[in-house]
């Protein structure tokens, strides 16, 4: 009996603790959201205040800024994050797509279909600090720094190797009986991967584009370096405004913050069964 | 060559295009002096890497990268060893936590740092309001603890990624394994200390290597939160690399870092991609 008890104990330390976890992931996130409904004055008041109506009365004021013609700049940033991520995300589905299907499909036999696959993951071991000065060089050249086209070619080579990865699993799952039946009936290997292996691959080139998405979403380092005005990003915008020695509104760069966290948030949630796989390539079959 | 290269190729190029391409001129660069500005261009052989060893400052920006990366990966690891063991069972509230900790490392990481450049504000900021609140004195957490700030934000992100990578590991070994254990008599703790932990070491290997490339990368929380500051005590290679290229526009020295930034990277590539064909 007295053992019993003792096993509930311990059961509801651990439940404490799991809970405090989930307070410790969600209190940044419910703190972007309570400041960004804060007013400028009260957002920064020597109190900070959590629970609004009960502390705070919320208040639209960083939202109608963000819609008041003064924030043209971040609508500018808003609408380059969204064309850049949607572009980039297009071309490394794109290409992924032909990749996935012929490493699923043929036999390479210079090169094994596995070299091929790891060289293509060893892409994300690159660090872009290491091509920053080369990168800055040829666009400057080709008088392409600050350019949407070019963050957006950039972003789409960065998530080649999970796109590529991603698809050609997905393809993989495809029994091979399918498409030659496709094949007996007359079909050519084009027509097949139109007709027969996409739509079945559908729901993981779906998730891929999701992810490829939120990555060029969220890239800054090699975003920063390579524009100044014209092809601005969000994080670029954030950054550059948070680090302003000029000090900050922290409702208004809060709101902001939370449009920036919010896509990835819903990715996440959205796509959860495919993020691990797709993050370790494939050595963790979530 | 056979029509089924076809697939492949545009990718393979587009890819070759935006790797091996700045690779190359990255190593050609660092045996040269390049001011676009004024066009001057000239070969100076292995001058750019004596330059750079003698810089107290190129190592320094490696001190804190690596120094950096071994802190977080002992902390993140750890910690999530014990997230992972709290997760394992499989009840309502585990798969609440599950999906909450598939969010932090997704989000975008500048507005991440700026969340908790407020959190961790000396005036204003929560963290420092609940420390007043208990009796503590409160911290200038951004410049008295900027390595531990970072190493928190960082830790906050990325705590949940290990602990879900390494829960699935946990979650793939069989049973009866566990099984066995409780029959010989072994409690909870022992039966992940010996029986769980040996199964999954090839997967810690992983997230060792794993975790260390991608810091190698560490630029976006250190820019936000501190800078590199104070003065140059968080600047990690890539900020160092960033302010030599293109605020002190010396492309020579920072091709020179880029070289064996690079050198680094494709050592643990190597070791990384050895781990994985294993699998």
């Amino acid at each position: 009996m007295r053992k019993q008890i003792r096993l509930n104990t311990l059961e509801i330390v651990q439940a404490i603790i799991i809970v405090v976890i989930i307070l410790v992931i969600l209190f940044p996130i419910y703190w972007l959201l309570i400041t960004s409904l804060k007013t400028a004055i009260s957002a920064t008041s020597n109190v900070p205040t959590f629970i609004p109506f009960i502390d705070f009365q919320p208040s639209f004021e960083s939202y109608e800024y963000l819609t008041s013609i003064r924030a043209a700049e971040v609508v500018k940033c808003l609408k380059n994050s969204i064309l850049s991520s949607l572009f980039s995300a297009s071309i490394s589905i794109g290409l992924g797509i032909f990749a996935g299907y012929g490493l699923a499909r043929f036999q390479y036999k210079k090169w094994k279909n596995e070299d091929i696959g790891f060289w293509f993951l060893s892409l994300r071991i690159l660090p872009p600090a290491a091509v920053l000065v080369p990168y800055y060089l040829i666009f400057n050249f080709l008088r392409m720094l600050d350019n949407l086209l070019t963050i957006s070619l950039l972003y789409a080579f960065l998530n080649l190797p999970i796109t590529v990865w991603m698809i050609w699993s997905a393809f993989q799952a495809i029994p091979k009986e399918i498409e030659e039946a496709a094949s007996i009936d007359g079909c050519t290997s084009s027509q097949i991967l139109l007709k027969i292996s996409l739509p079945l691959a559908k729901t993981s080139i779906a998730m891929a584009f999701l992810l490829a998405f939120v990555f060029s979403w969220n890239e800054f380092f090699l975003t920063m370096s390579l524009t100044y005005e014209q092809a601005k990003t969000l994080p670029v915008f954030i950054a550059a405004a948070t680090t302003s020695p000029r000090g900050v509104n922290w409702s208004v760069m809060s709101a902001i913050s939370l449009f920036a966290i919010i896509p990835p948030l819903i990715v996440a949630i959205a796509a959860q069964r495919y993020i691990l796989k797709a993050l370790t390539f494939g050595a963790i079959r979530a | 060559m056979s029509r089924s290269w076809l697939y492949v190729l545009p990718a393979i190029i587009y890819a070759a295009t935006f790797s091996i391409l700045p690779m190359v001129l990255s190593l050609s660069l660092s045996f040269c002096n390049y001011n676009p500005g004024s066009g001057l261009f000239n070969f100076v052989g292995l001058n750019n890497y004596l330059d750079l060893f003698n810089l107290a400052r190129f190592w320094n920006s490696l001190a804190v990268t690596f120094l950096f990366a071994a802190s977080a990966i002992t902390l993140e690891l750890s910690l999530a060893f014990l997230i992972s063991y709290l997760l394992s069972r499989e009840t309502k509230l585990t798969k609440v936590a599950r999906v909450a900790l598939t969010i932090p490392f997704m989000l975008n990481p500048v507005a991440v740092s700026y969340d908790f450049k407020m959190i961790f504000d000396i005036d204003y900021g929560p963290l420092n309001f609940l420390l007043k609140k208990v009796g503590l004195p409160i911290i200038k957490w951004r410049t008295d603890f900027a390595f531990l700030t970072l190493l928190i934000v960082d830790a906050w992100q990325w705590v949940p990624f290990v602990s879900l990578v390494l829960l699935a590991g946990i979650l793939s070994i069989s049973p009866a394994i566990v099984e066995s254990g409780k029959i010989d008599g072994a409690s909870e703790l022992q039966i992940f200390r010996y029986l769980i932990i040996p199964q999954v070491s090839n997967l810690i290997t992983f997230l060792i290597l794993f975790r260390l490339i991608e810091l190698l990368k560490l630029f976006d929380i250190v820019y936000v939160l501190t800078g590199g500051g104070p003065g140059i005590s968080t600047e990690t290679i890539a900020l160092f690399l960033y302010v030599t290229a293109l605020q002190s526009f010396n492309l020579g020295r920072a091709s020179a870092a880029s070289v064996i930034l690079l050198i680094f990277a494709i050592i643990l590539g190597l070791m990384l991609m050895r781990v994985m064909r294993r699998r």
